[in-house]
C-alpha cells in the first residue's frame, strides 16, 4: 500500500435522489483515528458509506480511501478494508466454523488463529447456527470477521444500534485495541452519541445531506457550549450569535458555536459545556431557531 | 494480490443449497413412492378390481410424470439460494465490501444451477425406469425426452422466477411472473389439440389417446433440442447474473 494521511477523503460528494440530495459532502478521516460520522435518521449516513464501497454511483465528486481512487483501484482497496453493518450479512443457517472458512477463501490475509481467539474471546460457539445467536452474538461474530484479515480500515454502519450498553462498552473496548496500531482507522456511522463521546478522535455531523461540523470532536466540544439565561435575557442575544435556542417556560437553552467569544460579549450569561447529543438536537433545530 | 478463491464462493454456495437439496431429496423419494404404489395397485392390487382399465390410462400419463417432475425441482434448487441473495440487501452491500467480483460470484451461481440440472438429469434416469417397471411398460426414448424437457422447462422457470423477483423487488410477484409464463406454456401446448378435445365427452377413451399422441409429438419435435435448451438456460443464467451483480444502485 502507497503512503497517505487520510485514511478516506471525500470531496464534493452529491448524489440526488428523488426528496433527497447528498449535498457536496466533503471530509477526512485522518490516518489512526476513530470518526464518528453522526446524524440523525435519514441524515443521509449510509448513503454517504454507500457511495464510498461503490454500492451507489455518485453524481459528482471523488472519494479516496487509502490514498487510492476508490472506483478504480476498487479491489486493492477491498483487501485491507472491513464493512460491518446493523445487520448480519452471513446467511443465518451458518455456524462461525463456515463463516470462517468462506473468509479463508475470500481474503489473503485471513488469520484464522486471530479469529478463533476473537471467538473465543467474546464467548461465541464455534457450531451454533448464526439464527440461534442474539443481536450482540451476531455482531460480535461480524465484528471477529472483520477484525481477522489484516484491515487497515473499518467501516461501520450504525453497528451498535441495538445492542446493550454492556455490548457495546465490549465492542468499543475492541476499537481501541484496535486503534493501538497507528495504521489503523475507524469510520463509524452513528446517532448514538454516547458511544462516540467515548471513543471517537473526530467528529463529522451530517443532516439532510449536508455536512455541519467536521473536525477533531474535543476541538468542537470545547468550541461549543450551551448559554443558558432566563428569557428576558434571552432577547438581548442576536439570532447570529447562536444555532438554535431551546425555550421552556421560565429560560433558555442556546447553542453557541464559540464558546470563548460568547464569554467575552455576554460576560453575565451562564455558559457550559457540551456534548455531541445536544450538539446534534440543536443544529437539527437550527431552521426552527427557537424550539422547545 | 490475491484474489478471492473462486472455491470460497463456491462453497457458501453449497451450504446454501445444503437444506434444500435435503428436503428436495425427501420430496422426490415421496413422489416416486406414491407413484410406485398406485401403479402396483392398478396392476396387482385392489384399485385394479375397483377401476376400469380404459379409465386407467389417462391417470397412468399423470402418475408416470410425477417422478419425473420432482427431479426436474432439483433444477430450481439453485434459483432459491439465488433469491435468498437477491432478497436479502445486507449481502450484497457486504459483498461489494469484498474483493468477491461480478464476474467470480456469477460463475459460482451458474455452477450451482449446473450441478442443479446434472442433479435433476441423473435421478431422473433411474426414477424412469422405476415407474416404466412399476407400470409394467418399456422405457422408451420418448420417456427420457420427457424427462430432459421437463428440466429444461424448470431451469427456465428458475431464471424466469430469479430475473421476476429481482426486477420486481417481491417474491410473490415473482412467482406470479413464473405462473403466468407456466400457463403460457400449457395454453400453448394444449392449442392445437383444444378443438378435437372439446367435440369428445368428459371421459371419453379417444381424449387420452389425443392426448399422449399430442405429447409424444411434441417430445419428439422438441427432445432434440434440448441439449442447446439446457445450454442456452445457463448462459441466460449466467448473463444475468452477471448483470445483477455488476449494477450499482442509481
Amino acid at each position: 500500500m502507497n503512503d497517505y494521511v487520510n485514511a478516506i477523503e471525500i470531496s464534493g460528494l452529491t448524489k440526488k435522489y428523488d426528496g433527497f440530495t447528498l449535498d457536496n459532502v466533503s471530509f477526512n478521516v485522518p490516518k489512526g483515528s476513530i470518526m464518528g460520522f453522526i446524524g440523525q435518521n435519514g441524515a443521509g449516513k449510509t448513503t454517504t458509506i454507500r457511495a464510498l464501497l461503490n454500492i451507489t454511483k455518485c453524481d459528482s465528486g471523488s472519494i479516496k480511501m487509502l490514498g487510492l481512487d476508490h472506483v478504480q483501484n476498487e479491489y486493492e482497496i477491498k483487501e485491507h478494508i472491513a464493512a460491518v453493518f446493523d445487520e448480519i450479512p452471513f446467511h443465518e443457517g451458518f455456524n462461525a466454523v463456515q463463516v470462517g472458512k468462506m473468509f479463508r477463501g475470500l481474503y489473503s490475509g485471513w488469520d484464522e488463529k486471530k479469529y478463533y481467539e476473537y471467538l473465543d474471546r467474546f464467548s461465541l460457539p464455534r457450531k451454533k447456527k448464526i439464527a440461534k445467536f442474539s443481536k450482540g452474538m451476531k455482531m460480535k461474530l461480524q465484528i471477529s470477521t472483520a477484525l481477522s484479515h489484516g484491515a487497515r480500515l473499518l467501516i461501520m454502519d450504525e453497528a451498535t444500534t441495538g445492542l446493550d450498553p454492556v455490548v457495546r462498552n465490549e465492542i468499543l473496548d475492541i476499537f481501541r485495541e484496535y486503534l493501538q496500531d497507528e495504521e489503523n482507522s475507524v469510520l463509524m456511522s452513528s446517532h448514538i452519541t454516547s458511544d462516540l463521546d467515548k471513543i471517537a478522535d473526530c467528529v463529522t455531523f451530517i443532516d439532510k445531506g449536508k455536512i455541519l461540523l467536521t473536525g477533531y470532536k474535543d476541538e468542537i466540544l470545547e468550541n461549543h457550549g450551551i448559554l443558558k439565561c432566563s428569557k428576558e435575557d434571552f432577547k438581548e442575544i442576536a439570532s447570529e450569535d447562536y444555532i438554535s435556542a431551546r425555550v421552556t417556560d421560565f429560560s433558555v437553552e442556546a447553542m453557541v458555536s464559540d464558546r470563548a467569544e460568547a464569554k467575552r460579549k455576554y460576560s453575565g450569561a451562564l455558559i457550559e459545556k457540551t456534548n455531541l447529543e445536544d450538539i446534534m438536537l440543536f443544529y437539527v433545530n437550527r431552521e426552527k431557531k427557537e424550539w422547545s | 494480490m490475491k484474489k478471492p478463491s473462486f472455491t470460497a464462493l463456491l462453497y457458501r454456495e453449497l451450504l446454501l443449497l445444503k437444506k434444500s437439496l435435503l428436503i428436495g431429496s425427501i420430496g422426490a423419494l415421496i413422489f416416486i413412492l406414491f407413484p410406485v404404489l398406485i401403479l402396483l395397485s392398478f396392476r396387482f392390487g385392489n384399485l385394479k378390481l375397483i377401476i376400469p382399465e380404459e379409465a386407467v390410462s389417462g391417470s397412468m400419463t399423470i402418475i408416470k410424470l410425477m417422478p419425473v417432475m420432482s427431479a426436474s425441482l432439483f433444477a430450481m434448487l439453485p434459483s432459491e439460494t439465488a433469491t435468498n441473495d437477491i432478497t436479502k440487501p445486507v449481502w450484497d452491500y457486504f459483498r461489494r465490501s469484498t474483493q468477491a467480483s461480478a464476474l467470480r460470484l456469477s460463475l459460482a451461481k451458474t455452477v450451482i444451477s449446473v450441478i442443479g440440472i446434472a442433479i435433476s438429469l441423473i435421478i431422473s434416469i433411474p426414477l424412469t425406469y422405476i415407474i416404466a417397471y412399476a407400470s409394467g411398460t418399456e422405457v422408451t426414448g420418448n420417456d427420457i425426452g420427457l424427462s430432459l424437457l421437463f428440466i429444461a422447462f424448470m431451469s427456465l422457470m428458475s431464471v424466469v422466477f430469479g430475473a421476476s423477483i429481482y426486477f420486481f423487488k417481491s417474491v410473490d410477484k415473482g412467482g406470479l411472473v413464473m405462473t403466468g409464463f407456466m400457463f403460457a406454456f400449457v395454453f400453448g401446448f394444449m392449442a392445437p389439440i383444444t378443438g378435437e378435445l372439446t367435440k369428445m365427452p368428459p371421459g371419453h377413451a379417444m381424449r387420452d389417446a389425443i392426448m399422449e399422441t399430442h405429447l409424444n409429438n411434441v417430445i419428439s419435435t422438441l427432445a432434440p433440442f434440448t441439449p442447446l435448451m439446457l445450454m442456452g438456460v445457463i448462459l441466460i443464467q449466467f448473463a444475468l447474473f452477471l448483470f445483477i451483480f455488476k449494477r450499482r444502485e442509481k
